[in-house]
């Protein structure tokens, strides 16, 4: 739950020249300014939303329980997961049984375990970082081989565009400038986006709201978003474009000067404290055809404060997504536990992949919601039947794999 | 005692059909569900809030509430059938709902279905909106007290007992769904120290917005830890007001009493001024206690402040307190507080006592001397202190500085006359003195104490934390003793003895400490290393104490009648004693944590710690110009763990380490043996060494987490031995006398242990708590009587079984049964004391209606020891309290004390080779009519036109 909370980032930035560096310029050409009217959300039925929504208990037995999931990939009939917790990579079949676990030690500092699956599985199926080591493993959970990261160069790269063999950088170091992305082809510099001052981690307070880089859905194609800063932007082989400006009601938005304004220095923390409804970022944010998923990052955490949404470009509609409403297609059940607790908020969606989400729900939940559902004459598909009559509170979380619709 | 069992008995029978009569209307009880939407936006609301009311012109009582579900569901059982009812919806930023419905005996259900609330918009018309009883405003609860009709007077505590699902317990507390609430704030601050009572007894109902109820999150880690916070929202202009009593009785014996209090409160500041006097024995030692015993009192069996029939001697007490209050921060944060609070506490005591005692003292084997002993005592104090403590929190430095200075002026006059007997009950000697004295103290104590701990926002930054803090005490006392004794020995008659001393010391000291503590260096020492995730810590502790004594001792001289200079015992003398104590801190702290199921943390912390102490002495007499170095390593170690399982307990363990050094005194090593203390003369040792004392510790507590009647307890455990204990050589001569010779020891061990239980259940309409505490404590003492070594194996328990039961509003019970023993063998001697009290309280409070409230406590006292017969005796006390005026603000109040007139405190207590029994003087029997009045006035007044 920790790596959860909130990743607190502490940088230094200093806007004073910023625009004074030699960088590449974001296409703001095709911009599109969504201004959202948060209240207005309105709710939806799940089979409205969604073409599939399933349910999948992970199998717990004394070997494979953990505690909630940090990163999940799938490939091959298997989901992988990483969880902190117990600091392991798990396997699960994709009807949820177990299928083995490796467990690895825990470095200092203990970032969090990365995953990552291999295309060419003459290595190995998926490769997982754990501190300085990176280890290939294949889907029966055996070790292929382990190498020595290349602690520097990995720890920025945030994204490979496989065919063009294009790294995306973050925190990239050049010039005696920082930027926040470059993009490298054969270690050589393409694109540089977003300059500082070199060293900019020291003298500010910086609050992260969550993963910068998304995947769009669209091949070759990746969201980025920057601190305190309401802007989709998206990243390709070719450079930088920004797509959306969110622009949210004066309630829910920080000033126009915040980052300009040198009073905010070493305040900005103290100000999204007291403004606990005021989104200091945007998160989660995904795009399906016409549906884009993003989250509001504030502290009022409260079920009544909506944070999570999902807006339509073509009919305008802001649906909110703790209002998703269940129906026969998600069994009644709804598709996350926003209706019981803030969870949702601190991990978003775990996975966006081949035209599916993931998300997962504690089983502490899933039985809350199955006792306080008012169809009780559901009858649940086999996996969540054998689920509810053996499962604890302290079992194993319940995947919820959704299809969402395009238009 | 078969009175108090069959009362008890009965108690619980009442408590036990009232339970069978709630189950039985259970099952005659119907059901209402449906589900709340907003169709306008087309979901379901998840937090709204569901009233059920009686819907009759006589009742509109509020029966139930719920918070929709997470599918916007409610559903109440338990509803009564065939009256009409009405179902309240109300949701933050919608018009509430109301639904009239009446449930059949022939369905005993209702399905209301979907039911649709209507957004507040300014393009409808705004219509009359009554104010819902209960609304979610975000994750807080929210009882608007305006809904909730109540008398004129009730206070927040009446309030509070008519929602559904609070409950007031009978000992103060407040369960908000089965969770305890750990903190009652109104307006966000502490109220007048903290104490519940202060508030939910005297803040009116009327002044009253909001009680908001919410969940305070304990840890970032996870949501799920989280306690339970009450805050008392005032009305808008109500946040300025007071409260107090003013109150006087008189009774027979001439028995009196009488005090007055008033609290003041403003957004930023607290102030209360408090006074008292009486001659029954009610004593308190400091302005909070005294106040919070001065304020309105609701429906229960408020124990405290009870005039103290078990307390030695008459008291006559007159006490004036004083407390201020001021946040410079209106709305105070664990990250941003400034605070100054002012206490004054001032106490004029007389007490008058008396006791006639034996004591029964093993010599050696087989051999026991008799000591008789009469003594009076008139005596008067005078304390005052203030205190001041500023709190300042910014972020992560906190600077606390506290400063308290006190005065005791006293004077008192004892008088003891001693026959002493040997094995064969033949008087020996006999002692009789007259102990004149007149004291006045005074000690000034000043801490001030800095810490910078860990920032989050500062996440980076290598250096974690400093603890820094320095203490300064100061105390300076003169003593004026007068000192007339005259023995007489029946076997030895060269040994009588009759002296006239006068003595008079003039004494100050001036202690200061610093210490100093560099926390977590290893990240500022040495970066990213890893040395298996320890972390170290650096303190060091240095004390210096400077102790000036002036000792002028003069004997009177019958001849030319002057007093006259004792050369011997008069003396100068000054002690400086230095200790210097650094030490290396390792601390490994880890955490085993699988999410939305339990958090496990263990730290463990190791203290190697090296102790210098230098004893310096000047004295003018030579033999007592002494210094003396120790050197001692004095290690430490703790393991603490916690484990918190999320809705179902949060425990915690911790095991302790401590070393100790306790350094022989000058008076132990080279004292000035003063004769005219016959019957002890004290001998020094100049080869004395330090005391060590090795402990562990052993602590465990369970904190129920789970909603419903729940269950906590704990206990403590210690252990330890004493190396080089300095302990008693004790020659008792034939008449009696005992010579004492100090020496050094092993072999003294201790064991204690300290439990308690505590369960609660919620009835139907009743609450019962329980509650279960027990103290052992076992040691072996080491000592010499008249050379034969000899160890005193001590045993004493003490064990109180507690039931409190409260009926709606109606009656209040508590019912007490206390049991102590006693223990002491001497196994050289083959020889053992024992001895047991007991004690069975019985305590009730019923409103026969809302302004007459009787009140009842019988205690049944039973004493025992092995040397004399079993002592029973009750103290049975009684009261009628009226209640007059719209606000209750009028009282008269009739109590009758000590109804059977028995009590006789008796006096029963051993200690390492001795036991002794006897009687002293104490209150008894009378009667008492008091009439009190309570202002109260909260905002400003509103002038009539």
């Amino acid at each position: 739950m920790r790596k959860h909370i909130f990743t607190i980032f502490i940088l230094v930035i200093s806007f004073v020249n910023a625009n004074s560096q030699t960088s590449n310029v974001v296409d703001t050409s095709k911009v599109e300014i969504l201004r959202l009217d948060l209240k207005s959300a309105r709710g939806i039925p799940v089979s409205k939303m969604f073409d599939e929504v399933k349910f999948i208990p992970l199998e717990t037995t004394t070997q494979s329980l953990f505690g909630e999931i940090s990163k999940l990939e799938v490939t091959k009939g298997c989901y992988i997961i990483a969880d902190q917790d117990t600091r392991c990579v798990l396997l699960f079949n994709l009807d949820g049984g177990f299928r083995t676990k490796i467990k690895f030690d825990k470095p200092s500092p203990a970032f969090p375990l990365e995953i990552k699956v291999l295309d060419n599985s003459n290595g190995g199926d998926f490769q997982v970082k754990n501190g300085n080591y990176i280890s290939f493993f294949d889907l029966k959970g055996k070790l292929i081989k382990k190498v020595e990261a290349k602690l520097v160069d990995d720890k920025k790269t945030a994204f490979l565009f496989n065919s063009e063999n294009i790294l995306v950088k973050t925190n990239y170091e050049a010039n005696d400038n920082d930027y926040e992305i470059a993009l490298l082809k054969d270690g050589k510099e393409i694109g540089s986006y977003f300059p500082h001052e070199k060293d900019y981690t020291r003298n500010d307070q910086f609050m992260g709201s969550g993963v910068s880089i998304t995947s769009s859905g669209i091949p070759n194609e990746i969201f980025y978003k920057r601190f305190y800063d309401y802007s989709i932007y998206r990243i390709t082989p070719l450079g930088i474009t920004l797509d959306y400006k969110l622009i949210f009601p004066s309630e829910y938005s920080l000033p126009l000067d915040f980052l300009s304004n040198k009073d905010f220095i070493n305040k900005r923390i103290d100000f999204i404290q007291k403004n606990r409804k005021v989104f200091y970022g945007i998160n989660n944010i995904y795009k399906f055809g016409n549906n884009l998923f993003f989250s509001g990052a504030c502290m009022d955490l409260s079920r009544a404060h909506k944070r999570d949404f999902i807006f339509n470009l073509n009919t305008r509609d802001l649906i909110a997504i703790q209002d998703i409403e269940p129906d026969a297609l998600s069994s009644y059940l709804p598709i996350t536990n926003l209706g019981l607790n803030p969870n949702f908020f601190f991990h978003g969606f775990h996975l966006y992949k081949n035209g599916y989400l993931f998300n997962s729900i504690p089983s502490i939940d899933m039985l809350v919601l199955k006792s306080q559902n008012p169809n009780k004459q559901i009858k649940y598909d086999a996996a969540l039947t054998s689920f509810f009559r053996i499962a604890s509170k302290k079992s194993n979380p319940v995947l919820v794999i959704l299809k969402p619709k395009k238009d | 005692m078969k009175n108090f069992l069959a009362v008890f008995l009965s108690t619980l029978s009442i408590i036990y059909s009232n339970t069978i009569i709630a189950q039985n209307k259970t099952d005659i009880y119907g059901t209402v569900k449906g589900i709340v939407r907003d169709t306008t936006h087309n979901y379901v609301l998840k937090s709204a809030t569901v009233s059920v009311y009686k819907a009759s012109n006589k009742d509109s009582a509020l029966i139930v509430y719920q918070i929709t579900n997470a599918y916007g569901e409610f559903n109440f059982s338990g509803l009564p059938i065939g009256i009409p009812l009405k179902l309240q919806i109300s949701n933050v930023g919608y018009y509430p709902l109301d639904k009239f419905f009446t449930i059949h005996n022939d369905t005993k259900s209702i399905n209301l279905k979907t039911l649709v609330l209507s957004e507040k918009s300014t393009f409808l018309k705004e219509v009359t909106v009554t104010v819902p009883p209960i609304t979610m405003n975000g994750d807080t609860l929210e009882f608007n007290a305006t809904a909730f009709k109540l008398d004129t007077n009730a206070v927040v505590e009446d309030l509070l007992r008519k929602i559904p699902n609070i409950i007031v317990w009978g000992d103060g507390k407040i369960s908000v769904n089965g969770r305890d609430v750990k903190s009652l704030l109104v307006n966000g601050k502490e109220f007048f120290g903290g104490d519940f009572k202060i508030a939910t007894q005297n803040i009116a109902k009327n002044a009253i917005d909001k009680i908001q109820v919410y969940k305070k999150i304990e840890s970032q880690n996870d949501i799920l830890d989280s306690t339970v916070e009450m805050n008392v929202k005032l009305k808008k202009g109500k946040d300025v007001g007071y409260f107090g009593k003013i109150g006087v009785g008189y009774g027979s014996d001439k028995r009196y009493e009488g005090d007055a209090s008033i609290n003041a409160f403003t957004p930023k500041m607290q102030f209360t001024l408090v006074g008292a006097l009486n001659n029954i024995n009610k004593l308190t030692n400091n302005a909070s206690t005294l106040s919070n015993n001065s304020t309105f009192k609701g429906v229960g069996t408020n124990i405290e402040y009870r005039p103290d029939f078990s307390m030695s001697g008459i008291n006559v007490s007159k006490a004036l307190g004083s407390s201020f209050i001021y946040n410079f921060i209106e709305k105070p944060t664990y990250t941003d507080k400034s605070r100054l609070s002012i206490n004054y506490f001032m106490q004029d005591k007389n007490n008058d006592y008396s006791s006639s005692s034996e004591t029964i003292t093993t010599i050696k084997s087989a051999v026991k001397i008799l000591d008789e002993n009469v003594n009076k005592r008139i005596a008067n104090d005078i304390n005052q202190k203030i205190d001041s403590k500023f709190e300042w929190i910014k972020n992560n430095h906190s600077l606390i500085i506290n400063q308290a200075l006190t005065t005791n002026v006293n004077e008192s006059n004892n008088e003891t006359f001693r026959n002493f007997l040997n094995e064969q009950n033949i008087l020996t000697s006999t002692n009789n003195s007259i102990n004149k004295t007149n004291e006045t103290a005074r000690v000034f104590d000043f801490s001030i104490n800095y810490q910078m701990s860990e920032s989050w926002k500062k996440f980076s930054r290598k250096f974690k934390g400093l603890n820094a803090s320095y203490i300064l005490n100061f105390d300076d006392a003169n003593n004026e003793r007068i000192n007339q004794t005259e023995f007489k020995s029946f076997t030895d008659q060269s040994s009588n003895r009759k002296f006239n001393r006068k003595y008079q010391t003039q004494s100050n000291s001036i202690y200061q400490q610093f210490n100093f503590e560099i926390t977590k260096l290893k990240e500022f020492l040495f970066g990213e290393m890893n040395f298996a995730n320890l972390d170290f810590s650096l303190s060091n502790n240095l004390s210096l104490n400077n102790k000036n004594n002036n000792n002028l001792v003069e004997d009177f001289n019958g001849l030319n009648s002057i007093y006259e200079q004792n050369n011997y015992l008069t003396s100068r003398l000054q002690t400086t004693i230095l200790e210097e104590a650094p030490s290396f801190i390792l601390l490994k702290s880890f955490s085993d944590n699988l999410s939305n199921r339990y958090t496990r943390n263990w730290s463990i912390s190791l203290v190697a710690k090296q102790k210098f102490i230098y004893q310096y002495n000047v004295s003018d007499k030579a033999f007592q110009n002494i210094d003396r170095k120790y050197i001692r390593f004095v290690p430490e170690a703790s393991i603490n763990y916690n484990n918190n399982q999320y809705g179902e307990y949060y425990r915690t363990y911790s095991i302790n380490y401590t070393t100790s050094v306790k350094i022989p005194g000058l008076q132990q090593l080279v004292p000035l043996i003063d004769s005219a203390n016959v019957y002890y003369i004290q001998n020094g040792n100049l080869s004395l060494k330090e005391m060590v004392i090795r402990g562990f510790s052993f602590r465990f507590n369970h904190e129920d987490q789970t909603a419903y009647n729940t269950m906590n307890y704990g206990f403590n455990m210690g252990a330890g031995i004493i190396e080089n204990n300095i302990i008693d050589s004790i020659s008792i001569g034939n008449d009696n006398r005992k010579t004492v010779y100090y020496t050094n020891a092993n072999g003294y061990k201790y064991f204690s242990f300290d439990g308690n239980i505590r369960k609660s259940i919620k009835l139907k309409s009743s609450q019962l708590q329980i509650s279960l505490n027990n103290i052992i404590n076992i040691s072996s003492n080491p000592g010499y009587l008249n050379g034969v070594f000899n160890f005193s194996k001590i045993l004493s328990t003490n064990s109180v079984l507690k039931l409190n039961y409260t009926y709606n509003d109606f009656i209040a019970i508590e019912a007490t049964q206390a049991y102590t023993t006693y223990t002491s063998k001497q196994k050289a001697f083959k020889t053992q004391y024992s001895g047991a009290n007991m004690a069975s309280t019985f305590s009730s409070s019923y409103s026969l209606t809302k302004k007459l409230t009787i009140s009842s406590n019988i205690t049944f006292n039973s004493s025992k020891s092995a040397n004399i017969n079993t002592i029973n005796f009750a103290i049975w006390n009684a009261s009628a309290m009226y209640r007059l005026l719209k606000g209750n603000n009028l009282e008269f109040k009739f109590s009758a004390l000590d109804l059977l007139h028995q009590n006789n405190s008796i006096i029963n207590y051993g200690s390492l080779n001795s036991f002794t029994t006897g009687t002293q003087n104490v209150l008894q029997n009378y009667f008492m009519t008091t009439i009190s009045y309570y202002p109260r006035q909260f905002g400003k007044k509103l002038r009539k036109k």
